[in-house]
């Protein structure tokens, strides 16, 4: 008898324990889950925006059109200038360096100045002056104090249109750029990516770095680089943002003073899209010094104003772009341990968007590893994602946007951008609305498109790459 | 990728960017201390709503047990792999979801963990933070999966960089038996071995708040970050010590030749590294440093660029760098690209000539010319959030009080010929590490 009550009073007590162990967890979840959106919710600094306005600015004489941000945070202001369509894809077959070439040494000495003289000017006011091409574009960037404005207006107008390009210095940046062009054959990831540029684009301009081959670099004369500026330093293919201490009216007579003698319209020619080829194939290249296998990934996307874009962004992002989030890092790097890194992201290559990614692992993970990104693929392709990632990628593409405004040269670069792109005035205030429309339906429709099993080219570099992967083709 | 290590550091951007401005400080900051011991410096800037939330640990590879190379940045990866409170990798993903960029870095002396986010987020990011300073959990599975990460880590950024390979072979010469020798990552054997309770100990040793400086940039008050950094981290309790380390003592007195041949270099290169004082060596040296590295070797101006590289193309590229943050002592050291055509050997004898006459040149007003470039522009560091906090913390990290940091300017100002002459006494000794790569075979 004493045993029974003793029984039910434990089986009792057990029951209460369980009970209150199941309450404990659940308040734990319940407060666990409440502390990161009531910490969020709570947050004595929520509300705070970004209040700069973008306005479309017109200079009076030109009629030049820039995008312009007034932000007084630090007394400096900064611009950016694009000419489109003036990049190392265009550079000539005899002549590829050209556009590159001709950027370096537009800071090389300018009107009265030589190049030692015109760069110690620059550092005596603290002006900042330089110029780059990518594929597809030459660009310009400016930051300078407030004060010494005047100055930095007067020098980046000499570098366009009194450049000095003198022997000494053009041969001293073609001996600096022929080094760089070794350099990048110094990693094997640099192997990789000039290989991979010219299997995909063959013998069209994206198929070459931006830096140019050593035959091409080595015949530029100033002559070359003259005719380049002519051809393309153009009124029609000018996109501008500035940004910082500066008044609307200022800014607009800053774009005059500058690039108000350019000349209306370009003459040189447009070049043709290439002609990829994405069906299905893995293709190795032989590689004895690499320690690892790298790997890069190329399937078809799409340009920044096609209807796909976000969808596909999207998609792209739970794929590959999520860092350590995404699923090809889930499974590959965070589930097995087999690699660094993994990841894909859209290039925007005007002639020839595509979605491009990589990784690298050791020999003895790599048949894994290709394996879990091959399998992920096509998941992506068949099933798309769920309504939870949706969610989860909008939160971040949202609550990530801020980010980008941290210096008065990011956003110039931006303003410049988003002309150069044609996304409107108002895009800064519209991209979240953009993100938020986008239905999980669409992504899904997308990711069938693009993420297909047809469609997608693996490019190895490694050593024994053939022993390892059997039939595939392999370059020597 | 994420949490990449700083393998050099970075302060040159000091010296790059450069004031005529009048207000003495550089970058507006303030600075507190918590009641648990904990530093805190704040550096507003209300561009836009976001705001960089650094923790700066003073520990890192150098603290490591001999022969637990790599337990360092072992456990910054397993920082990322669960709390009692944040189970497994949801750290990663609730920063995602907030939109975070969020990441770590380890070096010699100090783990880094950092958060660019939007300031409505800032809050959580502390949350977080303060979280794992007391309640990491390591489980075997995410250890072994770590360890194999960190590995793969040094395949991909050290083994497939040539570069790097030489430049881990400088160091050994340099530091000798001194910690600073050994590889950041560890070597693969070491990374192999580790065991949960290598890094364990570093955790429990080293992670506390009085062995910790909270850096927070961005669109926040002083006063209201102090009273959040006292919510989230004021709680925790401090315990262990402050890691303050004592600089090397017989480093210097070695002079070595390195020359290394590596299949995979196009290019060769050269460099000379000397010993030379850090803030926390001989605090009171650093600016004149700071003012011959720029003289002789910063930007495409400087002396020894305009001699070997533009007037006579002996080089195609030359550059000094001053390391003065490194607790065990500063390096400064010049490294140099050959042009076409010349010998490793010429260039190393063009140099020498180079910086002689470069000192001998040296007067007054190429020192005022040198300190203006320096002074002017100042107003820049603080333009960009990121960049401040990563500035700020690395010189406070150095040992710098929040004066030492505001009082750049004046500091370069008091610097004078006969302090810059003293310093460049260091280049008229050998270098304690001559290194020279070249490509095998004959590449060149």
């Amino acid at each position: 008898m004493s045993r029974r009550p003793h029984y039910a009073q434990k089986r009792h007590r057990g029951w209460l324990l369980i009970l209150i162990i199941l309450l404990i967890v659940g308040a734990w979840f319940y407060t666990r889950s409440v502390n990161i959106d009531k910490i969020i919710d709570n947050s004595i600094l929520k509300g705070r925006t970004f209040n700069a306005k973008v306005e479309e600015i017109i200079a009076p004489n030109s009629g030049i059109k820039a995008y312009f941000i007034h932000n007084n945070e630090n007394p400096i202001i900064s611009m950016e200038f694009i000419f489109a369509d003036s990049g190392s894809a265009y550079d000539a077959d005899n002549k590829k360096g050209l556009a590159n070439l001709s950027a370096q040494m537009l800071t090389e000495g300018a009107g009265n100045l030589d190049d030692f003289h015109f760069k110690e000017e620059l550092e005596k006011y603290a002006i900042d002056i330089n110029y780059s091409v990518d594929k597809d574009d030459f660009s310009g960037r400016l930051l300078t104090i407030k004060d010494n404005l005047p100055r930095a207006i007067e020098l980046l107008r000499q570098t366009l249109f009194e450049p000095r390009i003198e022997y000494n210095a053009l041969q001293r940046v073609q001996q600096q750029t022929l080094q760089k062009i070794a350099r990048l054959r110094e990693s094997p990831s640099g192997r990789l990516k000039e290989a991979v540029s010219g299997k995909i684009f063959k013998h069209h301009g994206y198929g070459t770095s931006v830096l140019g081959t050593i035959e091409g670099v080595k015949s530029i004369k100033a002559a070359d680089i003259s005719d380049f500026l002519s051809r393309n330093f153009t009124k029609d293919k000018l996109f501008i943002g500035i940004a910082g201490d500066i008044s609307k009216t200022e800014a607009e007579q800053l774009i005059d003073k500058i690039f108000s003698a350019l000349p209306n319209e370009r003459k040189s020619k447009d070049i043709s899209s290439p002609s990829v080829d994405f069906s299905f194939r893995i293709e190795n290249i032989e590689d004895k010094a690499a320690p690892q296998i790298l790997s890069t990934i190329i399937a078809p996307s799409v340009s920044r104003l096609d209807k796909d874009f976000y969808p596909l962004y999207i998609a792209n992002y739970i794929f590959g772009g999520a860092g350590l989030n995404s699923r090809i890092n889930q499974s590959a790097r965070e589930k097995e341990g087999l690699t660094y890194g993994a990841y894909t992201g859209l290039s925007l290559l005007q002639k020839s968007p595509h979605l491009v990614g990589g990784f690298s692992t050791t020999p003895d993970n790599f048949a894994r590893m290709q394996e879990i990104f091959i399998n992920e693929w096509n998941i992506m392709g068949q099933k798309g994602i769920s309504n939870k990632e949706l969610k989860f990628a909008k939160n971040y593409l949202q609550s990530s946007y801020n980010l980008r405004f941290d210096d008065i040269s990011s956003l110039a670069s931006i303003l410049a951008n988003m002309q150069r792109q044609d996304l409107g005035a108002d895009f800064l205030q519209k991209r979240n609305i953009y993100i938020e429309k986008v239905t999980l339906e669409r992504v899904n429709k997308v990711a069938k498109q693009y993420f297909s099993p047809e469609k997608l080219v693996i490019i190895n570099l490694g050593a024994k790459l053939n022993e390892r992967n059997g039939n595939e083709q392999t370059d020597k | 990728m994420k949490k990449k290590l700083l393998l050099i550091l970075m302060l040159c951007t000091m010296s790059l960017v450069v004031s005529k401005t009048s207000k003495a400080e550089l970058f507006g900051l303030s600075g507190y201390t918590l009641n648990n011991g904990m530093r805190l410096i704040v550096i507003p800037n209300h561009k836009a709503p976001i705001a960089k939330h650094m923790l700066w640990y003073k520990v890192g590879a150098a603290d490591e047990k001999i022969g637990k190379g790599g337990s360092a940045h072992l456990l910054e990866h397993l920082m990322f792999r669960g709390t009692k409170k944040i189970k497994g990798q949801d750290f990663n993903r609730i920063m995602e979801e907030n939109g975070a960029d969020s990441n770590a870095f380890t070096s010699q002396d100090m783990t880094v963990y950092h958060q660019f986010i939007d300031i409505s987020r800032l809050e959580l990011a502390m949350f977080l933070e303060a979280d794992r300073m007391k309640n990491l959990t390591i489980d075997n599975k995410s250890f072994e999966t770590e360890r194999q990460i960190v590995f793969q880590e040094r395949k991909q950024v050290v083994e497939n960089n040539p570069l790097y390979r030489f430049h881990e072979a400088v160091q050994r010469a340099f530091w000798q038996t001194h910690p600073y020798s050994r590889p950041i990552t560890g070597t693969e054997e070491e990374i192999l071995k580790l065991k949960i309770k290598d890094v364990k100990s570093i955790y429990k040793k080293y992670y506390n708040p009085n062995n910790a400086i909270l850096v927070i940039a961005g669109n926040i008050e002083p006063d209201v970050a102090y009273k959040l950094a006292e919510k989230y981290y004021g709680a925790i309790p401090p315990h262990g010590k402050s890691n303050n380390k004592l600089p090397a003592e017989n480093v210097g007195q070695t002079s070595i030749s390195l020359s290394m041949k590596l299949p995979d270099i196009e290019i060769s290169r050269v460099l000379r590294k000397y010993a030379a004082p850090s803030y926390n060596s001989g605090k009171e040296q650093i600016y004149a440093y700071m003012v011959l590295s720029k003289y002789l070797g910063e930007g495409e101006t400087s002396k020894l660029y305009d001699n070997l590289v533009v007037q006579r193309k002996i080089a195609t590229t030359i550059s000094t760098d001053y390391n003065y943050t490194s607790l065990g002592g500063g390096s400064f050291t010049i490294s140099a690209t050959p042009a076409k055509g010349v010998t490793v050997n010429a260039l190393l004898r063009e140099i020498d000539d180079a910086v002689t006459s470069a000192l001998k040149n040296l007067n007054n007003q190429e020192l005022e010319r040198v300190k203006t470039q320096m002074l002017t522009g100042l107003v820049y560091v603080k333009d960009n959030p990121q960049d401040a906090a990563q500035i700020v913390g690395m010189l406070a990290l150095a040992g710098m009080s929040d004066a030492e940091i505001e009082n750049y300017a004046d500091n370069i100002k008091q610097v004078s010929l006969a302090d810059v002459k003293n310093a460049a006494m260091m280049l008229q000794k050998p270098a304690q590490v001559e290194g020279i790569v070249e490509p095998e075979g004959d590449k060149r």
